[in-house]
């Protein structure tokens, strides 16, 4: 038992690989395997900042600009978080990684009895808009983007989100943030 | 209700006063109260314990102490082991020893694993808490843990 299964020639070299899922591979690839699958630069690989954005996502990637600094970051109430945020920002951050609670994570609110002992304790604590824009007091929006550390209510909190700066005076082509999933 | 729960006297499970019974397996419940998700140290001391002879039931994620109980009962378990990893641990023990003693349950030893800070230990074990094993502990103190609170002696598993 192994991750995978080799195939060996009469010399003892390997000379074919299956994987677990039982899809077959060669033990390394080179420009003749390029030519038989039809590969073709401009479709398959592209140019840097162009689509299908293999070479980055920028034409001069990274060197162009730097990349976001924004450690992951929230915890008790959302004047607790705003006040780490704006420290944050104070010591270099160009964006907010946001961490929310656990029962906020599963769309539960502060005061069901499953959220028991778990509010603000792994994140800030969001019930309702109010407390993102407690959270988001006098953060520059249009310069800071945020991360959403957030599961299955990803969209309320990127509603939210978009209210909020909206409210605060931002358009939202102006603004930008990302949710993402982690358990 | 429970009826016919198993009790451990010495080395063996008594049904009544009257029926000695052949010593059985420790039973045991690991469970996951709670919102939080990380279940891999859950499920790897499920297999140690199983491995240590012990029958092991794994209660599957985001259980409510309710829910906890009631499958410790149905289970007629010996112990019943949270792993906690949310910071939660303080707050669901205590509940969870209220309830237990609530439903008449408090024969059913309760054990904690998780992120456990040390300073919590010593809060948990005067609430109630027999065996306090934050991540790090290695499986032989905490069978012998099991062991040891249950006032059994471990009996080397025969030889197949």
């Amino acid at each position: 038992m192994g991750v995978a299964k080799y195939i060996k020639d009469e010399k003892d070299a390997v000379k074919e690989v299956i994987y677990q899922s039982g899809i077959k591979v060669k033990p390394s690839y080179g420009p003749k395997d390029l030519e038989e699958a039809g590969f073709d630069y401009e479709k398959d690989l592209g140019e840097p900042g162009e689509y299908p954005f293999t070479k980055s996502i920028l034409p001069q990637s990274y060197r162009s600009r730097a990349w976001n600094t924004r450690q992951y970051t929230g915890f008790g109430t959302p004047e607790e978080t705003n006040k780490r945020f704006k420290l944050m920002i104070a010591h270099g951050q160009n964006g907010l990684n946001v961490a929310f609670d656990l029962p906020t994570q599963m769309g539960y609110d502060s005061d069901n009895p499953r959220a028991l002992g778990e509010v603000g304790r792994l994140g800030m604590a969001v019930d309702s808009l109010r407390d993102f824009e407690i959270a988001f007091q006098d953060i520059p929006l249009d310069r800071i983007g945020s991360g959403l550390t957030i599961n299955a209510v990803a969209t309320i909190m990127l509603a939210m989100y978009q209210a909020m700066a909206e409210e605060f005076g931002y358009s939202k082509n102006k603004i930008s943030a990302t949710p993402q999933m982690i358990f | 209700m429970r009826t016919n729960k198993l009790k451990i006297i010495g080395e063996y499970h008594l049904l009544s006063k009257d029926d000695v019974y052949e010593r059985k397996k420790i039973r045991i419940l690991i469970a996951k109260p709670g919102l939080d998700g990380h279940d891999k140290g859950a499920k790897i001391i499920s297999l140690a314990l199983r491995d240590a002879g012990m029958e092991v039931i794994y209660s599957g994620l985001h259980q409510t102490l309710d829910q906890i109980i009631r499958t410790a009962v149905q289970e007629s378990v010996d112990v019943i082991g949270l792993s906690i990893m949310s910071g939660a641990h303080l707050p669901i023990c205590k509940k969870h020893l209220e309830m237990m003693k609530k439903e008449n349950t408090e024969d059913i030893f309760l054990m904690v694993g998780g992120v456990i800070p040390v300073k919590d230990i010593g809060v948990l074990k005067e609430m109630g808490v027999k065996g306090v094993y934050p991540g790090g502990t290695s499986f032989d103190v905490i069978i012998n843990g099991i062991y040891g609170f249950l006032g059994l002696t471990p009996t080397p598993p025969k030889a197949a």
